[in-house]
C-alpha cells in the first residue's frame, strides 16, 4: 500500500506540485531543482509517447513498470498530469490518482487566490494536510 | 467514496441570486455602461469557467466527447443540473456550421429579477456566456457564445447561441 512519491505537472510542462512520503522512504532527500527537472522530463517522454505512437490518439504512458516500483500517470481533459510512485504491491494507483484529482479541483482551483498554472506553495494546509491524510495511510 | 456517490452540497437560493445581483448592480454603478457591463460579466465568467471545468470533468468522470453533439449535451444535461440544477435544452442544432442554442427555461438567477428600462441592453446572465467559453477553452474547444434572447429583455425564452469558431485538431472534450 506504500505510495513513494506524487507529482503535478501543468499543462505547459512545469513541475507545480512535489510530494514525498518520508515515512515510506526516509533516505530520499526532496531536490527542488532534481525534483523539477524529474517531473518536466516526465513530460517530455509522455510527448513522446504519444508522438511515436502507431496509431493515432495515443494516451501516452499510462503505466511504467519497474522491479521495486510503479508508475501511473493520470492525465486530464484540461492537460494537467498526476503521477505517483508506489510499491508494485498498491492495489489500486488509478483510484488515488483519481482521488488527488478531485482534492486538486477542490482546495486549489476553488481558491479564488490561487493562480492558474503556478506552482502550488505549502502553505497551502489544508490540500496538503488532506494529500498526506490520502498517500499515508 | 468516489465523488459521484457524495452528495453536493447546498447553498441558500435567495443567498445565491441576491449575491449575483449585488454583484450585476454593483457593476452597472461603477461602469454606467451596459456594454462594458455584459463584457465585464463576460469575463468574470471566463476566469470562473477555466476553474470549473475540471470540477466538472472530476465529478462526472466524462472522457473526450467524440463529436461537437455530445459535447452540446454534455453542456445541457451534465453541466448545467450540475452547477444550476436545471438542466437546458438544445435547439437549432446545426452539423454543419457546428452551432447550436442553448435554451434555458428555468434559471433561477433571474427569479426576482425585472428589468428597469435604463438597462434594456444588458444581458443580466452574461457571465454564463464566459462560464461555457472559459470551460471549452481548456479543453481546446474554441467557441463563442453570447446571449441572443432574454426574457428579461420581453423575448418568449433566454436563448444562448454557441458556435465552434475552428474545428479542433485532436478530439472534443
Amino acid at each position: 500500500m506504500v505510495v513513494y512519491s506524487l507529482y503535478i505537472i501543468n499543462k505547459s510542462g512545469g513541475v507545480i506540485y512535489t510530494y514525498f512520503n518520508q515515512k515510506a522512504s526516509p533516505q530520499t532527500k526532496s531536490n527542488a531543482n532534481a525534483n523539477l527537472s524529474i517531473g518536466s522530463v516526465f513530460h517530455s517522454l509522455f510527448t513522446m509517447a504519444t508522438t511515436i505512437s502507431p496509431v493515432q490518439n495515443s494516451s501516452g504512458i499510462q503505466v511504467l513498470e519497474a522491479n521495486n516500483f510503479t508508475l501511473h500517470c493520470l492525465l486530464t481533459v484540461t492537460g494537467t498530469k498526476f503521477f505517483v510512485i508506489t510499491d508494485p504491491s498498491h492495489p489500486d494507483p488509478q483510484a488515488l490518482l483519481q482521488q488527488i484529482y478531485e482534492l486538486y479541483c477542490d482546495d486549489i482551483l476553488k481558491n479564488p487566490f490561487y493562480d492558474l498554472e503556478q506552482p502550488i506553495y505549502r502553505h497551502d494546509k489544508t490540500f496538503v494536510l488532506k494529500l498526506q491524510e490520502m498517500i499515508e495511510k | 467514496m468516489s465523488r459521484s456517490q457524495k452528495k453536493i452540497d447546498k447553498i441558500n437560493f435567495e443567498i445565491f441570486t441576491l449575491t449575483y445581483g449585488e454583484i450585476v448592480t454593483t457593476l452597472l454603478k461603477d461602469y454606467e455602461d451596459v456594454e462594458e457591463v455584459n463584457n465585464q460579466l463576460d469575463k468574470m465568467g471566463y476566469s470562473m469557467g477555466i476553474r470549473m471545468v475540471d470540477e466538472f470533468l472530476a465529478f462526472t468522470g466524462l472522457n473526450k466527447c467524440s463529436d461537437f453533439r455530445d459535447t452540446a449535451d454534455a453542456i445541457a444535461n451534465k453541466a448545467f443540473p450540475l452547477f444550476l440544477g436545471f438542466p437546458a435544452g438544445i435547439q437549432n442544432f446545426d452539423e454543419k456550421k457546428k452551432e447550436f442554442s442553448l435554451v434555458l427555461d428555468q434559471n433561477p438567477l433571474i427569479e426576482f429579477v425585472e428589468l428597469p428600462p435604463k438597462y434594456k441592453g444588458l444581458f443580466y446572465c452574461n457571465i454564463l456566456c464566459g462560464i461555457i467559453r472559459g470551460s471549452l477553452e481548456m479543453l481546446q474547444i474554441d467557441v463563442e457564445a453570447k446571449y441572443k434572447k432574454c426574457v428579461l429583455r420581453g423575448d418568449e425564452r433566454s436563448e444562448i447561441f454557441i458556435s465552434l469558431k475552428q474545428d479542433p485538431k485532436k478530439g472534443d472534450k
